[in-house]
């Protein structure tokens, strides 16, 4: 069931409406919710459901069983026995295929065919990528004594399968989500206001910006690369840029609003990534519940030994590099997501080393526009990455790119969208939680009418899936 | 115990020293949301830096957790006290 369909508006007032006819009675308000949340994932693949049992009875169990040991080696293996599980399902469902075709290439390439017995060709289950990540960080949490671990099930199992933030994050931890099943919820309607106002805003940003001005003219821009001019290229990769970031942002802002009607505060995902000024910056600001997952539980721990054992100036950087790495192959299996990792890795090491040069720079509004420009074009190098269909692909895109390069011939009129949009953005920067915040009653209800007339207006069908829903 | 005082003025010194910036002031309120370069890549950094001075050990799980001066006190207090 997508967000932007029909049958999650006829989905979710009903869920609402059950929910809050149990108004601050907390177990059955859970019980609702993994009732509602098992029906939501089942809308796609009800055989799937039982991998994110299997994580969530594993989880239950490595988290209690962490908090009754007293040895710290039997603590450690159970905390492996969840990582093992957690990344071994992720691991067939997602990447085997890949790793068994790049290895059949490699032979190949050595001269040595080899027949193709072992692919398993399985479908990749919805929100995999995600729901795996938020269980391992429950152990993890339980293992470090952050957290103490829930002793109901119901209660955990809602927090796994919280159907708002499912399928495509934020992903969210438990020292956030579970005290909050843990307490009875109170109808809220202030709440529930913003919720909806962030549902709206959303969809907007979903619905008219991503798919209906962006997604055309970006897919044009990649699909005729080969015979398009340079700035042509570069416009495309622009749109793709803020259908991207809208489309997931927009998800996100979705997701969050839907919380907030059930009463429960979910992380933010995004912070206006596009004003970053600087690449360390941009990752507080973009995908942050991923950013912030692989900092905390990757990158701090490598980062910690590769420093510790004094690797040297650039050695050090070695935990980046694997850091970026994964977080690019996170998005999928393929060579070009590792591409995208590098790419990264290798502008925060270059960032990181003429960091004490930078700050020499007097900070005045052309500088930090300079630098918010530059930081917006270095994102879009990434999504060259991001977006074609291969490796091999995207490096003749920038080929392209440059070599080509002249005035835009075409497909140039998705550019005057793009002001107005960063300008409402602009005037909303202070509170990304709470973007239709006017004081003016009739002005608001205004903008709430003319942005769902608009929404009514651009919607395509169900056609236009949520471009992290395949991850 | 060590006095907190003391070991904001060590801390200050550390910070102004791989922050390259001689203007920092902290308070045992301050968090790293208000020093722009107090980043994840100066984080690390600086974590290895409080562990020479004070010749403790942090875990990875404590790294994270480490996000404001009042929190760094108290571990360097936990631990100090622990090692003495």
């Amino acid at each position: 069931m997508q967000f932007n369909s029909l049958s999650f508006f006829i989905f979710l007032p009903i869920v609402f409406s059950l929910y809050w006819l149990f108004n601050n009675k907390q177990s059955y308000q859970n019980i609702i919710l993994l009732i509602g949340s098992y029906i939501f994932y089942s809308f796609w693949d009800w055989r799937f459901l039982s991998l994110i049992m299997i994580s969530t009875i594993t989880d239950y169990i490595v988290g209690l069983q962490i908090d009754r040991k007293h040895k710290k080696n039997i603590k450690r293996r159970l905390l492996y026995s969840s990582i093992i599980i957690n990344l071994g399902i992720l691991f067939i469902f997602k990447y085997y295929d890949f790793f068994i075709l790049s290895w059949l290439d490699l032979c190949s390439s050595f001269g040595y065919e080899a027949n193709n017995k072992w692919t398993i060709e399985l479908i990749l289950p919805l929100g995999i990528s995600f729901y795996t990540f938020q269980t391992m960080s429950y152990s993890i949490d339980v293992y470090f004594g952050k957290i103490k671990p829930t002793t109901n099930f119901i209660t955990f199992a809602s927090y796994v399968s919280f159907f708002p933030q499912l399928v495509a994050g934020p992903i969210e931890r438990a020292s956030n989500i579970i005290p909050q099943l843990e307490k009875s919820r109170l109808f809220n309607y202030k709440q529930s206001v913003e919720g909806l106002r962030l549902i709206l805003w959303g969809l907007f940003k979903k619905v008219v910006i991503a798919d209906y001005i962006m997604s055309h003219r970006a897919d044009f821009t990649f699909t005729n690369y080969d015979h398009l001019d340079g700035g042509t290229l570069l416009i495309g990769l622009i749109y793709f840029a803020f259908q991207i970031y809208c489309d997931f942002s927009g998800y996100s802002d979705i997701a969050i609003g839907t919380a907030k009607l059930f009463g429960i505060e979910i992380i933010s995902n995004f912070n206006f990534p596009y004003f970053s000024k600087n690449p360390t910056e941009f990752w507080d600001r973009w995908h942050i519940s991923l950013s912030s997952w692989i900092r905390d539980y990757l990158y701090f721990p490598l980062a910690l030994y590769f420093m510790r054992v004094n690797v040297g100036r650039f050695g050090k950087y070695k935990s980046h590099f694997i850091t970026m790495a994964i977080m690019g192959l996170w998005h999928g299996a393929n060579w070009k997501f590792l591409g995208w990792g590098i790419y990264w890795a290798l502008i925060i090491i270059i960032y990181a080393e003429i960091r004490p040069y930078l700050s020499i720079i007097k900070e005045s509004i052309l500088i930090q526009f300079i630098k918010t420009l530059s930081m917006f074009f270095i994102t879009c190098g990434s999504y060259v990455f991001f977006r074609s269909e291969s490796l091999s692909g995207a490096f003749q895109f920038f080929g392209y790119m440059i070599t080509k390069f002249s005035f835009p011939e075409t497909n140039r009129s998705g550019i005057i969208f793009i002001l107005p949009f960063l300008l409402a953005e602009y005037l909303i920067r202070d509170d990304e939680r709470n973007p239709i915040k006017i004081n003016n009653s009739y002005f608001r209800w205004f903008l709430y009418i003319l942005g769902t007339i608009i929404i009514y207006f651009c919607w395509e069908d169900d056609k236009n899936i949520f471009i992290y829903f395949q991850f | 115990m060590t006095d907190n005082k003391e070991i904001i003025r060590r801390l200050k010194k550390i910070f102004r020293q791989v922050l390259n910036n001689n203007q920092i002031n902290l308070t045992i309120n301050t968090t790293n949301d208000e020093l722009e370069q107090w980043d994840s890549l100066n984080h690390i950094i600086l974590i290895l830096e409080i562990e020479k001075y004070f010749s403790i050990k942090i875990t990875a799980g404590e790294i994270t957790e480490l996000k404001s001066i009042r929190v760094i006190c108290d571990l360097i207090n936990k631990k100090v006290s622990k090692e003495v």
